[in-house]
């Protein structure tokens, strides 16, 4: 935090051999620290600080322009990474559910989890729930399953269920989120199941607040030089890697991964990788003034893009359908000394890819673990939270637990 | 030359763990520390275990058939499968693991692994056929405790101090090699193993001084760690030839009192010493965990976060301890004459644990409470705390598999139950949550456990640690189990 008052006392250039990897944000911050601080320069300080932090909702109210844009698509980028945990944990807990004890009559369940197959582009899926209601449905219930039957979710109008859906739909089409205010604030549906209330969450929530902020944030114009704050404390080392082929990948021996979806292969990548970042900052620090080391370390620089790369890397493995070396991927990303905290090294997407990776090898419960961590700082993930504890429990019902000192 | 010998003593190197104790016997129907039930998971096998997605698969077992209402299974055995001495794996081996765990007069740690089987019989070499108390959906779950060989022993009423615990006999990938006498216990590949194994040797170093254990790893005098320090993870995270694991195993950390004794037995007291005890400050030297409120880790779908950790509140335990009886004069709280005293005991292998005693220990001399601190060596552990109960307080740590399941420890018929807890409502909610279909009832169940039990204060509830384990890069294609770590160590390689 000092570093952040304290930087443009940077002295001038050693000799140091040219590397590949040379010209990084890294290094502009440090050995150009003029352009560093003109971006803290009117009152853009604090949201950098958030930034820096991975607090992207503070940073998206605390910066303008191109600082407000990324800290905005950092939020899309985390909800979009929630809304596809969130679609594949209704599906399993659903299914899970309807095989351990049916299908509750009277129940939402077979419903909601319509919603979230349609809103995940499964239309198949969603009326295949809606074929495993049981029994009369609550009014308002029973009216959203009629319009998803008869056009899915694009159109949704009513009361109660209906008016949450509803406003849904407006927030995305409107990059608000004041429509969501039809929703209620705890659980969509509240069912009495005999000596308990049965609650289920909104399967919608992550997708549409992804759509919103990822609409406001395309809504801001990319200066025509953003220079840093394109990049500052991102995952992407220069300019050109928010391109195709980033070329930093290839120096890192990252990117695309290939072969059978095995951990040791990625342990190995992010060790090489690892291995070219510490050559390479022992050689920018060589010979360096103390300021300048000073500034790559107490800003955690390189600790900081290897996370968010890392992060980068364990989603591309997911989407390519590769869930142990994205587990793998974040296990490594992870800073496990503040291993239950979001900060500079764990950026909240880290856990959302975590769970997801932990989810898609079977370890459900650990999965709990990462999402335990986001529910604090998110308050809408709670919903995910009690879904996946659902699902957690249903997975183990009938097993015999074991325990010991 | 010089190469071929450096490779060869390379491929044959030992893979060398820390525990902070080595296991005195090797006897899974006594095991009760994780120590043990890590060694268990080298040597012995279970009729079905986790695959690496954690979806039960067959081990020992080869398949399992149900009858129509689901009140018994007919389980074949896998063919083939051998002893560790060679000997055929048989149906009667499988019958006399059931029986001996059920056994009383065994008084096996692992009797509520087995409580809803009623009968098991041989039908042939490789058939069993179990029959239960209740029906059950997928009995294979539950099916994963470890199978001995019957021949190794006289009956199924089976001593702790049965030759066994020193020569055992399994099915596992690893056989027990020797004890040695530094602590270490070698383990060698079992030869006979239906598949390959990619360690030659295991060797379970016992180092007691924790601290010590990080930088045995650094100087590569051992190639794993199953418990990291918190405070040695900055050093490790950095090292370039070690690799962090998370292992998580649902663990907490409590203050146990024993309900049968006069101090236990006194809601006022136990009140009043929840109330003493500043859990923070016995944290802060530890490393940064989560304070808790009840028996489960925060993250767990039982966790009632309604229910507040207890804070230090002088005044108010003062107000329990008065209306126990107790007067406090000259820095000291007596009744009758006599000082309130007790007896803490603590596990010596528990990590940090005597940093943690001394400074429970001073606290609660300073609210003029008298304290003896004990740290009991394992034999002592189980004899006084599990078998006689001879304690008042325990300063212990329990850790659970993914399911969670606290019923051993809080039903009054609880196995682990050695602090004597017995409400009949916990009881209720205890069956209630085993027998739930609806996942919301049980979590629902286990969320009011939790409430009572943190009322009742059977146990000050401290707090958990993040877990992680160490390993050298030189070990390749590791995946550790959640809980049991070495189910998956056959493929291992070095």
């Amino acid at each position: 935090m000092l570093l952040f008052l304290a930087l443009g006392c940077g002295g001038g250039e050693p000799a140091r051999p040219p590397d590949p990897l040379d010209g990084g944000w890294p290094q502009q911050v440090a050995e150009t620290p003029l352009e560093f601080e003109s971006l803290m320069a009117g009152g853009a300080r604090e949201g950098w600080v958030a930034f820096h932090a991975a607090d992207w909702p503070t940073a998206a109210e605390k910066l303008d322009g191109m600082g407000r844009r990324r800290a905005l698509l950092e939020l899309a980028t985390l909800e979009d990474d929630l809304a596809r945990l969130s679609a594949e944990v209704w599906e399993r807990a659903a299914r899970r559910w309807v095989e351990s004890a049916g299908v509750p009559e009277g129940s939402a369940l077979p419903v909601l989890a319509a919603l979230s197959a349609y809103d995940s582009a499964d239309a198949a899926r969603g009326a295949a729930w809606l074929n495993q209601v049981r029994g009369a449905l609550a009014p308002d219930v029973a009216a959203v399953a009629a319009q998803l039957r008869e056009r899915g979710l694009s159109e949704i109008a009513g009361e109660g269920l209906a008016a949450c859906l509803a406003g849904h739909l407006a927030a995305r089409k409107s990059a608000s989120l004041e429509p969501l205010s039809a929703c209620p604030a705890g659980p969509l549906v509240r069912e009495p199941a005999g000596d308990h209330e049965r609650t289920l969450h909104d399967p919608l929530l992550a997708r549409t607040r992804a759509i919103v902020h990822r609409a406001q944030a395309e809504a801001i114009a990319i200066p025509a030089e953003p220079g840093l704050a394109a990049l500052l404390f991102s995952g992407d080392w220069t300019a050109a890697d928010r391109g195709p082929n980033p070329p930093t990948l290839g120096l890192l021996g990252l990117g695309p991964l290939s072969g059978p979806d095995e951990v040791q292969p990625a342990r190995e990548r992010v060790r090489a990788a690892d291995a070219r970042l510490d050559a390479w900052i022992e050689g920018r620090t060589q010979g360096a003034d103390e300021a300048e080391i000073g500034v790559y370390a107490d800003l955690q620089l390189l600790g900081l893009y290897r996370s968010h790369l890392l992060v980068n890397e364990a989603r591309a493995a997911l989407l390519g359908g590769r869930p142990h070396q994205a587990a793998a991927t974040a296990q490594l990303a992870l800073d496990a000394q503040h291993g239950r905290a979001i900060g500079p090294l764990n950026p909240p997407a880290l856990f959302a890819v975590l769970a997801e990776a932990n989810l898609r090898t079977g370890r459900t419960r650990e999965a709990l673990d990462s999402i335990e961590v986001l529910g604090g700082a998110y308050p809408f993930v709670q919903g995910l939270d009690e879904t996946l504890s659902d699902l957690v429990i249903l997975e183990g019902m009938g097993r015999a637990g074991d325990s010991k000192e | 030359m010089m190469l071929s010998f450096l490779l060869t003593a390379a491929l044959a190197a030992p893979f060398r763990y820390a525990e902070d104790q080595a296991p005195a016997i090797v006897n899974p129907l006594f095991s009760t520390s994780m120590s043990e039930a890590r060694l268990s998971e080298l040597v012995f096998e279970g009729l079905y275990t986790d695959n690496p997605e954690l979806a039960t698969t067959p081990l020992l077992a080869r398949d399992l058939s149900m009858n129509a209402d689901r009140t018994e299974a007919t389980v074949r055995l896998r063919e083939g499968a051998t002893w560790q001495d060679g000997t055929a794996i048989t149906a009667d081996d499988v019958v006399f693991s059931i029986q001996a765990m059920q056994n009383p007069q065994t008084a096996s740690t692992e009797y509520g692994r087995v409580e809803w089987i009623k009968k098991a019989e041989a039908l042939d070499a490789g058939t069993v056929k179990l029959t239960f108390a209740r029906p059950e959906a997928r009995p294979e779950d539950k099916l994963f405790f470890k199978i001995l060989p019957k021949g190794r022993f006289a009956g199924t009423a089976v001593k702790r101090t049965d030759p066994f615990r020193t020569q055992p006999t399994g099915s596992g990938p690893f056989r027990v090699d020797k004890f040695n006498d530094d602590g270490s216990i070698t383990l060698l590949k079992n030869p006979g193993y239906r598949s390959s194994v990619g360690l030659s040797e295991i060797v379970l170093r016992e180092v007691s001084d924790k601290s010590y254990q990080a930088k045995l790893l650094i100087y590569e005098s051992l190639e794993a760690l199953v418990r990291v320090l918190p405070r040695d993870l900055a050093v490790l995270k950095n090292n370039r030839r070690v690799e962090l694991y998370p292992y998580q195993t649902n663990s907490w950390w409590y203050l146990g009192f024993n309900l049968g004794r006069p101090t236990g037995k006194d809601a006022n007291i136990r009140g009043a010493i929840a109330r003493l005890v500043d859990v923070q400050s016995l944290l802060d030297p530890v490393g940064t965990g989560d304070l808790l409120s009840g028996p489960f880790v925060p993250s767990s779908p039982y966790y009632n976060h309604d229910v507040p950790a207890w804070k230090r509140d002088g005044a108010k335990a003062a107000e329990l301890l008065t209306a126990a009886g107790y007067s406090f004069a000259a820095g000291k709280w007596t009744k009758g004459g006599k000082p309130l005293s007790l007896r803490v005991c603590a596990h010596k292998s528990l990590e940090s644990a005597q940093e943690v005693a001394i400074n429970l220990q001073s606290q609660l001399q300073g609210e003029g409470i008298e304290v003896q601190v004990d740290f009991l060596d394992d034999a002592t552990w189980k004899s006084q705390i599990w078998k006689d109960r001879n304690y008042d307080l325990v300063l212990s740590q329990w850790s659970f598999d993914r399911n969670e399941d606290v019923r051993e420890q809080f039903h009054s018929k609880g196995t682990r139950n050695f602090t004597g807890y017995n409400n009949p409502a916990v009881d209720g909610l205890l069956d209630k949550a085993r027998d739930a279909l609806d996942p919301q009832q049980k979590k629902s169940a286990l969320r009011e456990v939790h409430r009572i039990v943190h009322d009742d204060a059977p146990m000050v509830f401290l707090w958990t640690l993040d877990s992680y384990s160490a390993m050298s890069v030189k070990v390749k294609n590791v995946v550790i189990h959640p809980f049991y770590f070495f189910t998956w160590s056959r493929t291992w390689t070095m």
